[in-house]
């Protein structure tokens, strides 16, 4: 019944599980508390009740500038414009959420797109616990290298309530503990797409280290995104984050 | 925060065409540097893993050793792309770094129209000849017109229609005349009779406001007449998206007969669904039927073909999937409470490609439109432009899409329901056939 090629796959199983298997649980928080001070050493995330982030990619020739405005805990609302060709808005207001744009008209965000945004919008809450998001965190023992760092590899699978059994798997460098890179599945309009962000350039800003520069990378193709502008706890109205008139 | 850009990712797929270049010294390092990164690029993007297809490889071998004595710009752009022409594929080409003047590209073409496969892809637009100086000054840069289209009827290719006031009106055009040539270059229809001539003829009739179009046409009694005409029918800004060679849009709408509706369009970038869906408010909504128009439209960004679904049709389409070699991707429409739900008939043609071949599908699939004219072009791969680090320009495939009965658009095309051809005839009697069949439809 057990053919070579399937006693094969088993044991690659086995020893794969053995080399992940990786740091006990405590060794884990002990790792995450040091990770959470690691970008954030005056505590200023706990602080942090609204922030905007500027950033400017140029794909193809394109420029496309978004700006993403955060109300902690749970709203979101984010302008993309690609000048001269077309502008959309996505706004979540901690129930629901919705796409709009001049040439799409409104689109209510569902299902396990809406999840996802769930999902993004917990995890980044800055003063977040990675314990309250994912109810498995396994780091590998073995270090990865990303670019020129040597990285913690952490696969972090999210809580039920998020509805999402994709894992996250963030690489933390070794020495300075800041995220260098991000595997992700996004659950898009169009299903699910694999993404990798790879983190670089990190400067402080407000008291912390903020990544300035990040790579995309989607189907194959790379985005290279970089920060304009990163502001917190700036006066944000509530009406912004709510679903715009239909025209 | 990489949340928020993942969507416009999938945003930056079309059709569209065209050339350029511009001499380069040492040129034997630059075509090489050119020729590795474009296979390699269009091998790394394909939907379809190529990099043992024997096929390709074989092309790209044989291909090679003549691509690399190109000598000059024009020579490296036009090996490679006579090389990609022969992997079958649509949405591939290569670019030069800089568009090189029209004339240039027609004289070219004059020269080397030996291979069908250049010529499809050289010819389309960006066209024109000698650039007068705009007079007016507000539109100067904008994208211009004499005010006709064209068609293909009996094989011949004619004025489809000119709009009133215009430049054409005003020279005398009239629906039916045929096209002999356009700044010199002879439509010899009995070769490449596959090729959507109209759709390059109409490429060719649109420049920068103020630039001047020579033609030659034969009037109903068969008498050549040329005419040299300032383009003044100003069809709005230029479409400049990224690395993507400049296009221009037109949406043009018209109450027929019957209070039947009728807006054509091209191409399906935002700033057109936009107009479109305002003219279907403001001025069509209470109409009894509507037609759209996809003739000779090129394609655009794909989530239009959903976001024009969305404005015509209140309920969630399913319009297929896109194949990636990652994941396939759905594609449904983003229905509107306001849309317009009366009757719909879409119009299309040979000169019909890419996202719109993907709305016309989607509309077919679903009934929601019945689909009238000529089988569509079939040339219907999602694609994505690159710059080289020569600065050549590659737009190069990805993806593959598929309907929801499982048939690829790609070199099918999209059947009409009631296929339906342009006639000559038809036309001198000031009746545009496909539509008017449309129209009788609608208004039954």
């Amino acid at each position: 019944m057990f053919g070579k090629s399937n006693l094969m796959v088993f044991v690659c199983l086995l020893f794969v599980g053995n080399i992940v298997s990786g740091m006990d649980d405590n060794a884990v928080n002990v790792l995450l508390a040091k990770i959470k001070k690691a970008d954030d050493p005056e505590g200023v995330k706990a602080t942090i009740k609204t922030q905007i982030q500027k950033v400017e990619t140029i794909f193809s020739g394109q420029k496309i500038s978004t700006i993403t405005i955060d109300k902690f805990p749970n709203k979101t609302r984010i302008d993309v414009n690609m000048p001269g060709v077309m502008t959309s808005t996505t706004c979540y207001n901690g129930k629901t959420a919705w796409e709009i744009s001049p040439a799409t008209g409104v689109r209510e965000i569902k299902g396990k797109e809406l999840d996802s945004i769930k999902l993004d919008m917990v995890r980044r809450i800055p003063s977040v616990n990675q314990r309250d998001v994912f109810e498995k965190i396994v780091v590998a023992d073995k270090l990865e290298t990303i670019g020129e760092f040597k990285c913690y590899k952490m696969t972090c699978t999210p809580k039920k309530e998020f509805n999402s059994t994709t894992p996250i798997v963030l690489y933390y460098d070794k020495e300075k503990l800041l995220l260098r890179k991000m595997n992700i599945v996004v659950d898009s309009k169009m299903g699910p797409m694999k993404m990798e962000l790879t983190l670089e350039d990190y400067k402080k800003v407000n008291k912390m280290w903020v990544s300035m520069l990040s790579t995309i990378d989607q189907m194959g193709m790379k985005l290279k995104v970089k920060v304009l502008e990163y502001k917190i706890n700036v006066k944000v109205d509530d009406s912004i984050f709510e679903k715009p008139k239909s025209k | 925060m990489f949340f928020k850009i993942k969507v416009f990712i999938v945003l930056l797929f079309f059709s569209c065409v065209v050339l350029s270049a511009e001499a380069q010294e040492d040129f034997s390092a630059i075509a090489e540097k050119t020729l590795n990164e474009t296979w390699a690029r269009i091998i790394k993007h394909n939907f379809e893993d190529k990099s043992a297809n024997e096929k390709w490889q074989n092309i790209y071998k044989e291909a090679r050793p003549g691509i690399l004595k190109s000598r000059n710009s024009n020579e490296l752009v036009r090996s490679i792309n006579i090389m990609i022409a022969k992997f079958g594929q649509s949405h591939i080409q290569l670019m030069p770094p800089v568009s090189r003047k029209v004339k240039k590209a027609i004289s070219l073409q004059l020269k080397t129209r030996s291979d069908k496969a250049s010529l499809s892809v050289d010819v389309q637009k960006n066209v024109s000849g000698k650039a007068e100086k705009a007079k007016s000054e507000p539109m100067r840069g904008k994208a211009a017109g004499i005010g006709l289209r064209t068609c293909m009827a009996d094989d011949k290719l004619c004025v489809l229609n000119v709009v009133p006031d215009s430049p054409a009106a005003s020279a005398g055009v009239k629906m039916g005349d045929i096209i002999h040539s356009i700044h010199g270059f002879k439509f010899d229809l009995s070769k490449y009779t596959d090729l959507p001539w109209d759709m390059m003829a109409d490429g060719m009739l649109t420049g920068n406001y103020g630039t001047r179009v020579s033609l030659e046409l034969a009037d109903p009694k068969g008498e050549l007449q040329k005419r040299s005409l300032d383009r003044k029918a100003v069809q709005g800004s230029w479409i400049r998206f990224g690395a993507m060679p400049k296009i221009s849009g037109i949406v043009e709408y018209e109450i027929l007969k019957g209070n039947i509706g009728y807006i054509y369009m091209t191409p399906c970038f935002p700033q057109q669904i936009i107009q479109m869906h305002k003219i279907i408010t403001d001025k069509l909504k209470n109409c009894k039927g509507l037609i759209i128009d996809l003739r000779n439209n090129p394609g655009g960004m794909i989530t239009m073909a959903q976001g024009m679904a969305g404005w015509l049709s209140d309920k969630e389409l399913d319009m297929g999937k896109m194949k990636t070699r990652n994941c396939p991707l759905q594609l449904k429409s983003y229905p509107q409470e306001s849309a317009y739900i009366g009757p719909l008939a879409v119009i299309v043609n040979g000169g019909t490609f890419s996202t719109a071949e993907v709305f016309a599908a989607g509309m077919q699939d679903n009934k929601r439109a019945k689909i009238f004219g000529e089988t569509t072009g079939g040339k219907c791969l999602p694609s994505v432009f690159f710059v080289l680090s020569t600065g050549y320009r590659l737009q190069t495939v990805f993806g593959d899409f598929i309907r929801i009965n499982g048939e690829r658009i790609e070199e099918k095309g999209v059947k009409p329901d009631v296929p339906v051809m342009s006639k000559h005839k038809d036309l001198l009697s000031g009746i545009d056939t496909v539509r008017e069949t449309a129209r009788k439809w609608l208004d039954k």
